[in-house]
């Protein structure tokens, strides 16, 4: 069974009278434990497909299966508890909350899952929050906040506060974009190093060299898939 | 998400602005405490003016001519006309016939120039018989105050205590003779120092025989009746039975009033009970205006951290968990706020009865329930309209605000 399945999911946005397709019929498959890109030029489509896929947005037609369960319908909050459990995210500019050090960022997600579960006390929130802050080998960092950390320190903390609650899927959206390249290398190698660990990563970029980490790469252009490539091993 | 974990969130959100979150604390320091200022205030003259009573007895009685519409109405009679006099005959009347009286006197007022020698000074005059120390709580310092058998019309005069130093220094005012409107008046006493009470100061009075001071202010009439109801009798019994004698000496006309002790203080009662509302009730408006700052902060916040707002919502806040975290921030600032404004105001106003121990407007106990409740309020009613507004924004759009 595919983790993610969606056929034919169209998004339409409407700007003024014009309607704009982001996104028309697109279908395809993702097994667990892909490495996956998927890229294409700036208004291809890519960031909606992403919002879709992430359940931050809802596809105007067309169904999407996520682990077996149709979720192109699903209301707004049930979203968000699926996005708390089954999914994490990375971004360009890491989007983490600046005031407060890196394990209470990496803590929200797991104060929200409390909502959800009780077993989620403060002590075993900050076990799992020291834990996934050791895995992207930041144990020595815990109490320091962004602004005392490099740029590449910072992504790992949010590669840290997306694995946290033990998501099946990754998505990274140009998540070298603010680095250097070696910093950016070390960032893609930890992925790599999630994935081989069964953790589903989809990156979303609009460079090449990047995308060729991944074991696949899905080319968008003009809201439809243009190519679909395994990478030879 | 648990609520102390918002309440944490709303602590560091406030860190991390302390100024911000001061400054608009201050709107609501400054709106419950002056609430609780002025409802201490308003208190604070009420027990005055009901200690005040109580420390002239709650047994007095007093008939002034002229009927006032309102049974204890506390209003103005109409004075003057010859059918409604109070005539010395009344007071000897209900002094003969009354059982539940225990002193009655008449009383004549005005004001008096007193000259010793080359020294004057100008006071109220009371004119009554004996038994005004017992009416009035009057207490002699020096000499005597008017003997039981005393002729009403007796030249003799007792001194307030301030009117005697100004007059005698320190010299012996007893058996003296001063000059009352120039009426010569061998002085027989001097009160002891008594201070203000409600607004009439005993020792910056003088006072002289019913007769004489009729004689001195030209008078054919008293100006009211003071009685004293016995301790054990119920004062509406003596009301019952002033109106009875006193109509039968009044053609059977009703052409006065009787107002007791007790229904003057639940005037005064109602009268300030009214003001404290009304005063609490304009404070109020600073409340207002706090809570209005407290919905502008908010509403800067939420743009501000549109970008949290959405990194939140990605990572499993629901709307409703963003609505909660705004509101209790709005909460937590508003209650803060108010708590401080509570302890500032109480904390005046037991400075200000350390330093004016005559006028209790320590704060009253009861002001801390509604004190949390507005400031708690506040902070829903204005806070609210900035948490919707959060929980509202789309996380897409959230997470490339910038």
């Amino acid at each position: 069974m595919a983790l993610i399945e969606i056929s034919k999911v169209t998004k339409t946005f409407t700007m003024g009278h014009e309607q704009i397709h982001a996104l028309h019929e697109v279908s395809f498959e993702i097994k667990e434990g892909e490495f996956l890109s998927i890229i294409g030029p700036s208004g291809s489509g890519k960031s909606t497909l992403m919002n879709i896929l992430g359940l931050l947005d809802s596809p105007t037609t067309g169904t999407f299966r996520l682990d077996g369960r149709d979720v192109s319908k699903l209301s707004d909050d049930e979203r968000a508890h699926q996005r708390n459990q089954k999914i994490g995210f990375v971004f360009q500019t890491f989007n983490l909350l600046p005031r407060v050090s890196a394990v209470r960022n990496v803590e929200m997600p797991l104060v929200y899952s409390a909502s959800y579960d009780r077993s989620f006390s403060k002590a075993k929130i900050r076990e799992m929050a020291v834990r996934a802050l050791t895995q992207v080998g930041l144990a020595d960092r815990i109490t320091h906040r962004p602004n005392e950390l490099s740029g590449g320190q910072r992504q790992r903390v949010a590669i840290a506060r997306a694995i946290v609650n033990q998501p099946k899927i990754l998505f990274a959206d140009e998540p070298t974009g603010n680095l250097d390249s070696r910093s950016g290398t070390e960032i893609l190698s930890l992925f790599k190093e999630l994935n081989t660990n069964g953790v589903t990563v989809i990156l979303v970029t609009h460079d090449p060299k990047i995308a060729s980490f991944a074991k696949r790469t899905i080319e968008l252009f003009d809201g439809k898939i243009s190519r679909d490539l395994y990478a030879a091993d | 998400m648990p609520l102390i974990e918002v309440l944490l969130l709303a602590l560091e959100s406030f860190r991390a602005n302390k100024m911000r979150a001061g400054l608009t604390m201050l709107g609501m320091i400054i709106g419950v405490g002056a609430v609780v200022l002025l409802v201490s205030i308003g208190n604070g003259a009420k027990n005055y003016i009901t200690h005040e009573f109580e420390g002239m007895g709650t047994n007095l009685l007093v008939v002034q001519p002229g009927r006032t519409d309102k049974k204890g109405g506390f209003g103005p009679p109409h004075m003057g006309s010859a059918k409604e006099k109070l005539t010395i005959g009344d007071v000897d009347a209900l002094e003969r016939q009354s059982f539940n009286l225990d002193a009655v006197t008449g009383i004549v007022f005005g004001a008096g120039t007193v000259k010793y020698e080359d020294r004057i000074v100008n006071i109220s005059v009371l004119g009554a018989n004996d038994r005004l120390t017992r009416i009035m709580n009057i207490t002699i310092g020096q000499g005597t105050f008017f003997s039981a058998d005393i002729e009403y019309g007796r030249r003799v005069a007792v001194l307030g205590f301030e009117v005697a130093r100004r007059l005698f220094g320190d010299a012996d005012p007893l058996g003296k003779l001063v000059k009352i409107n120039d009426s010569e008046h061998r002085v027989i006493g001097v009160t002891q120092k008594s201070g203000q009470s409600l607004g009439l100061n005993l020792d910056d009075m003088a006072f002289i025989p019913t007769l004489s001071a009729m004689r001195i202010f030209n008078e054919d009439k008293l100006f009211g009746i003071r009685a004293r109801a016995k301790a054990k009798v119920s004062v509406d019994d003596a009301v019952a039975e002033m109106t009875e004698i006193l109509k039968a000496r009044h053609h059977g006309e009703e052409d006065f009033s009787i107002v007791t002790q007790y229904s003057m203080l639940q005037t005064m009662n109602t009268i300030l009970g009214m003001l404290t509302f009304v005063l609490g009730g304009i404070a109020m408006i600073s409340m207002v205006v706090g809570g209005i700052g407290i919905m502008n902060i908010m509403l800067v916040s939420v743009t501000e951290r549109t970008r949290e707002i959405g990194i939140r919502r990605a990572v499993g806040a629901r709307r409703k968990d963003v609505l909660r975290q705004f509101i209790v921030e709005a909460i937590a600032l508003s209650l803060v706020g108010g708590m401080l404004g509570l302890l500032g105001s109480v904390f005046i106003t037991y400075v200000v009865y350390w330093f004016v121990p005559r006028f209790d407007m320590r704060a009253p106990l009861w002001v801390m329930l509604p004190a949390f409740l507005l400031s708690m309020g506040t902070g829903v009613i204005f806070g609210v309209w900035p948490a919707r507004k959060a929980a509202r924004i789309e996380t897409i759009d959230a997470l490339r605000y910038e």
